[in-house]
């Protein structure tokens, strides 16, 4: 399990970045925290002829506010956010999830991201958030919403020449709740979960990603639902799939009853059920 | 690629392959054999080192990307005859048996005791999980780092 | 581990141990191994692409073949030429310079596979699949069932599993064209039998080759095993001259480092109406992958499995079946309770079916069917020789406070929760030494350990073993030992194992060797005990004496006369007889051959009764 050989590119700032992504496109593959990227190259897994490091980039890790959103560099680290109070309560809830705080001291927003584990959180949470994901290019940049965002395990919206640079969240707090099962508790894969957001709900791990869930957004909107409702409602709307540890019912199942969760917390404390 | 580390606070300087991870570098090229190496995906946490003053994967960093870092390792805690508190609690509370993920351990939870605050027992317990142990049962690991808070 | 000091764990604490990954000598190459990605093939061609890349047509190995009771034999190709069995199996290696480099040259072997149909025999020795059988009945087994008041039958399974090692295995080989010794380093358990299995795989003698075994990093059965690794790294060594080195990297471990358990219980039991289990019939069916393990065999798993069912329950009548078949897996090996764990998993599920159907108690019934008064043989000649079930079972209930507990669980299931209880008791085979070897059949290997402790001119204790510690403590018990039957301070002792220095288990029990070393030792009066044999003479000045199936004994009156007489400090006249007592006792149980006059070192023997013999 050591990595193949490749062509290793460290910019110093996203013009050089973007240049080098425009000359390779799909040859190259760019290095975030490397918490997904690194294992999967050791497995040989992915063989990029270019690696391009972005970690020098500064631009890239900073956070701004304007106009009541909140601008996260795709650079930003996990352990950085989680205690940052500019971000959602939602992000800092979910953050400490993420794996172990080892991974979470060189891990990205924008590597969760864009690596896109079906179990991950960060994409339920941009879903949840009605996130924007600002994409650029040596052609400009474009926002993407989440939810177009996402495609698939490991496959995002964008072109071979882009990379991922911003994601945009709302500033200020709605009533929030997350919640996760694992099979051995903190720190493990998430096997489901759920996040909410004032009324929107967006589920994880049921399937081969991340999921709003509509129909309860519309009976969340409508006031009336009581909690066993809604996840009831969860459970028919959500999309699962037979996978190794679990099956597409336990995954159905418990994902609903967290959204029921979640719900409840949003409404109630605002925070973690 | 050159890269140039200073690591237990003395400086290396060298040229490695761009693929070289930092656990490779650290075991081969400066013999520091104490990182040991249990899964190459971050798993396990036996290659848990110290960057500037941060636990990290050191299976999941390139050496390169090393460049400029400060490093600790298991070699930098401690030695035969002069143990840091933390090794001679966990002597004091046999917290290891076949020696393989001590040094990972050590690692994290310098960082974990170095915040200063006071956890409890289920919260080390957590903390700690980022580390695998397949002899010890974890239970006098996390009495030894319990008893080293101050 | 090497040479033990008191300060070995200050070493492990402060990383400075040595794993088998942290040596590496001057000029060694890494090796990468390919191997199948297929579950069952033939092999029509192997193309190395490069000169630094080689497979089992040109190294030559020999094939093992293990011989047991109730086995069927089949020859391992440690690299095969022809066949593969699962995937995972090695076939071909590569080296270069490091593992990076040897990863890329290993890339660019081709091997060409024919896959096989599905349902093809892997052996043509075994064309039913089955590897090993073996079938015990004490008798009485259809009667007790047809007057059994309860009869229930059930099926139980174990998973498949690792026993996953944080440290993976690992091979280092150096081979000295000068002497004709290979050396190898290697993580393992059993380094004697490595040697010799590496010895008979390379067609040359055990003396031709050493192991040492540095600080292993955890083992727990799947380092109890011989692997074609082990061999292939040696036979390159010799091959080129150079040392060669492998460290496997986990997704191998999960692969092709052996497996464990995968065993399914077909279990009846005849019960009488106060839940006294009287008779238990059974099947056991191990699923051991492609190949028999070496040195544990494929009936380790359920030949285990069988005899552990039921092990401290007083039963009329056994009867069992236990089978091996072979599939297109890794091999089975030890892991960790090894068929104990099937056996007693089905055992405890099925008394507390029993318990469930007669309304009994679940701690109550195990009660009833304890192993009263001990020693105690079943019905198929387990011998139990001491414990107490009865006060086992009190204490537990006392500490688990089972009261309290039986009325946590009605609490919560009113509420809706479902809370459950689970006992489990069960006593777990050990002292497993040539004896049982020999009752299973087991004539490929002599099964026996070897122990020694030696008083050095210095004056300092050795003690050393033939088996290899892979973090259990075997330095601390031995020193506790020592301290406690020989009143020595853990200072005073080093403990030698993993190495040339350390005991070394003799040749089979025919070997002229040992019918000399019993010849000599037949000199003394002592007290005999049946089936032991003895391990060669002395043959110079400093050798030691060595004796087999050792057992450490539970403090005896010898040692409490032992402590008295022997003096804490040592007389250190080089080449001489030491002052001390001369030891009754007690770390061997049976026949030790008796000091020689020039050695200047001295065996603890039961032969003589405490006397001093001062070299003044």
């Amino acid at each position: 399990m050591k990595l193949p050989p490749f062509e290793y590119h460290r910019p110093a700032v996203l013009e050089e970045a973007l240049g080098i992504m425009a000359e390779h496109g799909d040859q190259a593959r760019p290095l975030a925290g490397g918490q997904s990227l690194v294992p999967l190259l050791a497995m040989r897994r992915v063989r990029p002829s270019h690696v391009v490091d972005l970690h020098r980039v500064a631009e890239l890790q900073r956070i701004s506010v304007a106009g009541g959103r909140v601008r996260i560099g795709a650079m930003a680290r996990q352990r950085d956010l989680e205690h940052d109070p500019r971000m959602p309560g939602l992000v800092r809830a979910a953050i400490p999830h993420i794996g172990h705080f080892q991974i979470r001291n060189r891990g990205t927003v924008g590597g969760s991201l864009c690596h896109l584990d079906p179990a991950a959180e960060w994409p339920a949470v941009a879903l949840a958030l009605d996130a924007v994901m600002v994409a650029a290019s040596v052609r400009g940049r474009r926002e993407i919403a989440a939810d177009d965002f996402m495609l698939g395990p490991q496959t995002t919206a964008l072109e071979p020449d882009e990379l991922l640079v911003e994601v945009i969240v709302p500033l200020g707090d709605e009533g929030f709740g997350f919640a996760e099962v694992t099979r051995r508790g903190v720190g493990d894969f998430a096997l489901v979960g759920a996040a909410c957001h004032g009324s929107a709900v967006a589920v994880f791990g049921a399937g081969p990603r991340a999921q709003r869930l509509t129909a309860v957004e519309e009976l969340l909107r409508s006031g009336s639902g009581s909690r066993g409702e809604i996840a009831a409602l969860a459970a028919t709307e959500i999309q699962a799939t037979d996978e190794l540890h679990t099956s597409a019912r336990y995954r159905r199942e418990v994902a609903a009853r967290l959204v029921g969760a979640v719900v409840d917390a949003s409404q109630t404390s605002g925070g973690l059920p | 690629m050159k890269v140039t580390v200073s690591v237990n606070g003395r400086p290396w300087s060298g040229e490695v392959p761009a693929r070289l991870t930092l656990s490779d570098l650290l075991r081969d090229r400066l013999g520091l054999t104490g990182t040991h190496v249990g899964c190459e995906q971050g798993a396990c946490g036996a290659c848990t080192v110290l960057a500037d003053g941060e636990a990290v994967r050191s299976c999941l960093l390139l050496a390169v990307q090393a460049d400029g870092m400060q490093l600790t390792t298991v070699e930098g805690m401690g030695a035969p005859g002069r143990l840091s508190s933390l090794q001679a609690a966990l002597l004091r509370h046999r917290a290891f048996q076949c020696g393989f993920c001590t040094p990972g351990f050590l690692i994290s939870a310098t960082e974990i005791l170095g915040s200063g605050r006071r956890y409890s027992r289920q919260e080390l317990r957590e903390l700690l999980s980022g580390n695998l142990c397949r002899c010890t049962g974890y239970e006098p690991i996390v009495e030894a780092v319990f008893e080293c808070q101050r | 581990m090497p040479t033990v000091g008191t300060d070995e764990h200050e070493l492990l604490v402060t990383g400075r141990g040595r794993f088998i990954a942290d040596i590496a000598p001057d000029d060694c190459v890494e090796v990468c191994f390919v191997r199948s990605p297929v579950p069952h093939a033939g092999i029509r061609s192997v193309d190395l692409g490069s000169t630094q890349a080689t497979w089992g047509a040109e190294l030559g190995l020999q094939p093992l073949r293990l011989e047991a009771g109730g086995m069927v034999t089949v020859l391992w190709h440690p690299l095969p030429t022809e066949r593969v069995r699962y995937v995972g199996e090695p076939v071909a290696m590569a080296w270069s310079t490091d593992r990076y480099a040897a990863e890329n040259l290993a890339e660019a072997i081709f091997v060409d596979y024919a896959p096989l149909p599905a349902g093809t025999p892997l052996h043509d020795a075994a064309p039913d699949g089955v590897l090993f059988s073996r079938a015990v009945d004490s008798g009485g087994l259809d009667e007790a069932m047809a007057q059994a008041h309860l009869v229930l039958e059930r099926t139980f399974k174990t998973a498949r599993q690792s026993a996953l090692p944080l440290e993976g295995r690992g091979v280092v080989a150096e081979h000295d064209p000068a002497t004709g010794v290979t050396t190898l380093w290697t993580s393992t358990q059993l380094p004697h039998l490595v040697r010799r299995g590496v010895a008979h795989a390379l067609a040359t003698d055990e003396d031709s080759v050493r192991v040492m075994v540095p600080h292993v990093g955890g083992g727990f059965g799947l380092k109890a095993s011989l692997y074609a690794e082990e061999i292939a790294v040696a036979a390159l060594a010799r091959r080129l001259g150079r040392p060669v080195r492998w460290i496997e990297d986990r997704t191998e471990n999960l692969l092709a480092g052996t497996h464990g358990h995968d065993t399914r219980i077909w279990l009846r039991v005849a019960v009488g109406q106060d839940g006294r289990v009287h008779a238990i019939d059974a099947d056991v069916l191990s699923d051991v992958g492609a190949y028999s393990v070496w040195p544990g065999t494929a009936g380790v798993e359920p030949a285990t499995a069988a005899l552990s069912l039921f092990g401290p329950y007083a039963l009329e009548a056994i009867r069992f079946r236990a089978r091996a078949i072979a599939s297109n897996r890794c091999p089975v090996g030890p892991c960790r309770g090894i068929g104990q764990n099937a056996a007693v998993f089905a055992t405890e599920q099925m008394m507390d079916a029993i318990a469930a159907a007669l309304r009994i108690d679940p701690l109550e019934l195990r009660r009833r069917n304890a192993v009263r008064e001990l020693p105690w043989t079943s019905p198929i000649g387990r011998e139990l020789d001491s414990g107490d079930y009865l006060a086992l079972l009190g204490r537990l209930e006392e500490a688990s406070d089972y009261q309290g507990l039986l009325g946590q669980r009605a609490a919560a299931r009113t509420e809706g929760r479902l809370v459950g209880i689970g006992i489990s008791l069960f006593n777990e085979i050990s002292a497993s030494g040539s004896v049982d070897y020999r009752r299973r059949g087991v004539t490929s290997l002599p099964g026996t350990d070897a122990a020694r402790v030696v008083v050095t001119a210095q004056g300092r204790v050795e003690i050393s073993t033939s088996a290899a510690d892979a973090g259990q403590g075997h330095a601390d018990t031995y020193r506790a030992l020592a301290e406690r039957e020989l009143g020595l301070r853990p200072e005073e002792v080093e403990v030698i194992e993993g190495t040339p220095r350390a005991a070394r288990t003799a040749a089979g029990p025919s070997s002229p060797a040992a019918r000399l070393g019993w010849s000599r030792a037949s000199s003394r009066p002592c007290a005999r005990r049946p089936n032991r044999t003895w391990s060669p003479a002395p043959t110079s000045p400093t050798s030691t004496i060595r004796c087999r199936s050792i057992r450490v004994a539970p403090t005896s009156p010898w040692s409490r006369s032992i402590r008295s007489a022997w003096p804490p400090t040592w007389c250190a006249t080089s080449r001489s007889r030491i002052a001390g007592g001369c030891s009754t006792k007690t770390w061997w149980r049976g026949r030790c051959a008796a000091p020689s006059p020039w050695a200047s070192e001295r065996c603890f023997s039961r032969s003589t009764p405490t006397q001093r013999t001062d070299n003044s």
